[in-house]
């Protein structure tokens, strides 16, 4: 089968449609699945994917539980699985998610059924996902995010601070509703306290960290597992005293280095994926013109004579471009004689092309200081000539210009008016003047 | 975890001997046993440090304003042969404070506070993981309340970040010391700015307690410290959570005092029963924690005599949050639904956050099984409640107010303090 071009990126410009075998687009679908897999979020198949595209509704839990994990992901940069989020809360973040994002895909927003917590369509939801993996490139920002990787810096607190977080949140929802304004700030006050307790014990957690990590690097100095340390980390330590642990951290390790395979084998099998989230959209054009009412396709189908409106349109398209090819060479016609008509009888040169008169620099002291000086030695024609007499007459001379020039437009404009209005569908647009002054 | 302890007094510094030394002898008693080394390293951890001669010493710092005392506790630490103090964590006077609030706080206080901040600095430097001071003091003298008082302000202003526990013992009611209401008045309102959580044991309670635990019926300061020093162990020696977590200080105190008013905290512990009754004894988790529940219901610290009418629904005592460390063999599979009951607890705390238990498979001491309460409950309102009055009716005479004149203008201090209790 051919696909289109993608819809997603605009990146993607093929220039032809590719044949791809099924084979590859199923690696393609699975390499996307395993790497999400790997980076710690809720385990999708392939399968799921397929019967998204066909719109089960099977597809609808995984790929709505998915969809707010990766919107999760996007807004916090946090680990996908935190908070644990219930049904209720998951349609919200999605519905809010992908509306904060400007995803303007209206069926997407129809199918949310946010009373009842549910989507009808799973394709929608595959087309969202779709959308936000390839808008935010969230598999790139994935590769390089520490809470998507197994990796993670020793020691590892994020567990406990996502148990922290759930602790909170459950402790909140576990409060009654106060009966009175004491009650409420009693509770408040309690909240404040249980923060400020719990930030305490974070910071003195964070100082036993740093007094261990340094204890084991003046002890451990001179001895390194990296190039770019002098002695070992608390990470490196714990996996050389304890042989449990080493096998923990090769098997972490290994996992890494399985996704970040995946990954390198996505950049290669990208393109087909897109390819076939283009089908899906396809696949859903069809559906819903297989769902429009039959008679109107047919009465669109039989009676309209196409053949014929393509004919007349080629013709009066030809007809279009013969006129406005006469109507081009007419205005260059009107234009060389406007020319012509312009410059005055009785006048030699441009009669802008005046300068001054000017007097060598010899006789300098003996004329008056209105005349300007040059270089050459020009005989004056007519006398030497006043400055301020010489621009005033330019000025009447300019203004007078001016004024020809604006009758000889209107009269132009006249008859182009004139002339233009034999012709059909052309407008005479007059030129903007601009005011020089 | 560490727990630096500040023994503060002649009060705090003999509790704080037995203290380490029930520790100790605990830990003995498990070593023998061939129990876990972990918890055993883990509670030296805690309370310890490895001295330069391979002796455990105790993170402790000892303050008086007399030297009789605190020599007389290093040596018998020293005799033990299994832990000592150290040497340059003492700070001794040669007068005392005579019972004088305003003595131990202004002129004892002035002149040692930067001298216990400098050993405080120094044991600090030797924690790996800091958990929280602990300081053991009396109220109702003059060096534990007054000097005892300056020293916890001292400690909140330099380490604000740390917790801050004080285990106070109030004096008796028919005292010893005549101004001793004044004394506690006068701490209580500082400490309840300064420290984080007030650890109330009643001088009353425990004389009972040591009574009935005891093996005669004259009961000696010595008993009674031991009391407390036990019921000390049972709530600080390691346990952990549902979760794996360690019951360290900070733990403790975001469960039991979040909120800045309500810091009074009453220690409960069963079984209560001398040493020749424990071989004839059995204990069983159910009847553990019944009586215990009982104890909190009833406003009641001690075993003996409890009114079994009361139940949750006409008990008087409100609790905000309790803390309950079970020790022994099979502590894991105590019910402990009854501590939940919504009745004693306000509204506005959480369900969640009413009760947490900590528990240790290991026995404690001579005692098979073991549980101790830590409760933020109304037990003490009523003692402290005397208290006041009491020294409301002497301010309103005016008597004994010459005492701390002197020192600091007694008597609008006294007032605004008495008003602030």
């Amino acid at each position: 089968m051919a696909y289109q071009v993608p819809y997603f990126s605009s990146q993607r410009m093929a220039s032809q449609p590719v044949k791809v075998s099924s084979s590859k687009m199923r690696l393609a679908i699975g390499t996307l699945c395993q790497f999400l897999s790997l980076s710690g979020f809720s385990p999708i198949s392939p399968e799921t994917l397929r019967q998204a595209k066909f719109n089960k509704r099977e597809a609808v839990g995984p790929l709505l539980s998915l969809l707010a994990e990766l919107i999760d992901f996007s807004t916090a940069t946090q680990c996908a699985k935190s908070p644990q989020f219930n049904r209720e809360e998951t349609v919200y973040v999605v519905h809010s998610g992908m509306l904060s994002r400007h995803f303007q895909r209206r069926q997407f927003y129809l199918c949310l059924d946010i009373d009842n917590s549910t989507c009808h369509s799973s394709r929608e939801l595959l087309i969202a996902i779709g959308w936000l993996i390839c808008t935010e490139s969230l598999l790139k920002q994935m590769l390089f995010s520490k809470e998507t990787s197994s990796l993670r810096s020793f020691p590892d607190v994020s567990h406990k601070l996502q148990e922290r977080k759930i602790y909170m949140i459950n402790t909140r929802e576990d409060m009654e509703a106060p009966s009175s304004f004491e009650q409420y700030l009693n509770g408040l006050v309690w909240n404040m306290g249980k923060c400020r307790l719990a930030t305490k014990q974070w910071y003195w957690k964070e100082q036993e960290i740093v007094k261990l990590a340094h204890k084991i690097h003046v002890a451990t100095q001179g001895v390194s597992l990296a190039k770019n340390r002098v002695c070992l980390s608390p990470a490196d330590v714990t996996i050389l005293r304890y042989k449990d642990k080493l096998e923990k951290h090769l098997h972490t390790v290994e996992k890494e280095n399985r996704r970040l395979q995946m990954f390198f084998q996505w950049l290669e099998k990208e393109e087909i994926f897109w390819q076939w989230m283009e089908s899906v959209i396809d696949a859903e054009n069809s559906e819903r013109i297989q769902n429009e009412d039959p008679a109107a396709r047919s009465q669109v189908d039989d009676s309209y004579p196409f053949d014929d409106y393509s004919k007349t349109l080629a013709d009066l398209s030809s007809q279009l471009d013969t006129t406005l090819k006469e109507v081009t060479q007419r205005m260059q016609f009107y234009d060389k004689s406007l020319m012509e008509k312009s410059v005055p009888s009785g006048e030699t040169g441009n009669p802008l092309d005046v300068r001054f008169q000017f007097v060598p620099k010899r006789v300098k002291d003996h004329i008056p200081k209105s005349i300007v000086h040059s270089q050459s030695d020009w005989s004056p024609v007519g006398g030497i000539k006043d400055i301020e007499e010489e621009i005033l007459i330019l000025s009447k001379r300019l203004s007078s210009l001016e004024a020809k020039l604006l009758e000889q437009r209107d009269a132009f404009s006249c008859s182009c008016t004139e002339m233009l209005a034999s012709i059909d569908g052309v407008v005479s647009i007059p030129p903007i003047l601009c005011n020089q002054r | 975890m560490s727990v630096i302890s500040l023994q503060l007094g002649q009060c705090g510094n003999q509790i704080g001997q037995l203290f380490f030394d029930t520790l100790t002898s605990d830990l003995q008693q498990r070593e023998k046993e061939g129990n876990s080394k972990a918890y055993q390293s883990h509670c030296l951890d805690r309370f310890f440090v490895s001295g330069d001669d391979h002796k455990l010493e105790a993170r402790a710092i000892s303050v008086d304003t007399e030297g009789k005392v605190v020599s007389n506790v290093f040596d018998q630490a020293k005799k033990t042969g299994r832990w000592c103090y150290p040497s340059d964590q003492q700070l001794s006077g040669r007068r005392g404070a005579g019972n004088n609030w305003a003595d131990g706080f202004y002129n004892h206080g002035v002149k040692c506070e930067q001298e216990v901040l400098d050993m405080v600095q120094r044991e600090l430097e030797k924690c790996d993981h800091f958990g929280g001071f602990c300081s053991l003091m009396s109220i109702g003298g003059g060096t534990g309340s007054g000097l005892g008082t300056r020293v916890t302000r001292a400690l909140k202003e330099a380490y604000s970040k740390s917790f801050l526990i004080n285990v106070l013992v109030w004096p008796h009611s028919a005292g010893e010391v005549i101004v001793q209401n004044y004394n506690a008045v006068l701490s209580m309102a500082h400490l309840s700015e300064s420290s984080d959580a007030l650890l109330i044991f009643q001088n009353d309670d425990i004389r009972k307690i040591a009574q009935t635990s005891g093996s005669s019926s004259k009961v000696t300061f010595d008993d009674m410290n031991r009391v407390v020093s036990e019921q000390l162990v049972a709530s600080l020696q390691p346990a952990v959570s549902h979760d794996g977590s360690d019951n360290l200080l900070g733990c403790y105190l975001e469960h039991l005092v979040p909120h800045p008013d309500y810091k009074l905290l009453t220690s409960r512990f069963l079984p209560q029963v001398s040493e020749a009754a424990v071989s004839f004894s059995t204990f069983n988790w159910p009847a553990l924690t019944k009586r215990t529940f009982q104890m909190l219901l009833t406003q009641s610290v001690q075993d003996e005599g409890l009114n079994w009418h009361i139940k949750p629904s006409n008990s008087r005592n409100k609790t905000l949050s309790n803390l309950m460390v079970i020790r022994g063999k099979g502590c894991q599979s105590v019910d402990t639904g009854i501590f939940s009951s919504p009745e004693i607890y306000p509204s506005w705390i959480p369900r969640g956050a009413r009760f947490a238990s900590f528990t240790q498979s290991l026995p404690l001491l001579r005692y098979e099984k073991s549980t101790s309460l830590l409760s933020n409950c109304q037990t003490p309102i009523r003692a402290l409640d005397t208290m006041v009055s009491k020294a409301w009716g002497m301010f309103a005479m005016r008597a004994y107010t010459h005492w701390y004149t002197p020192l600091w203008h007694a008597r609008r201090g006294i007032y605004r303090l008495l008003c602030k209790t």
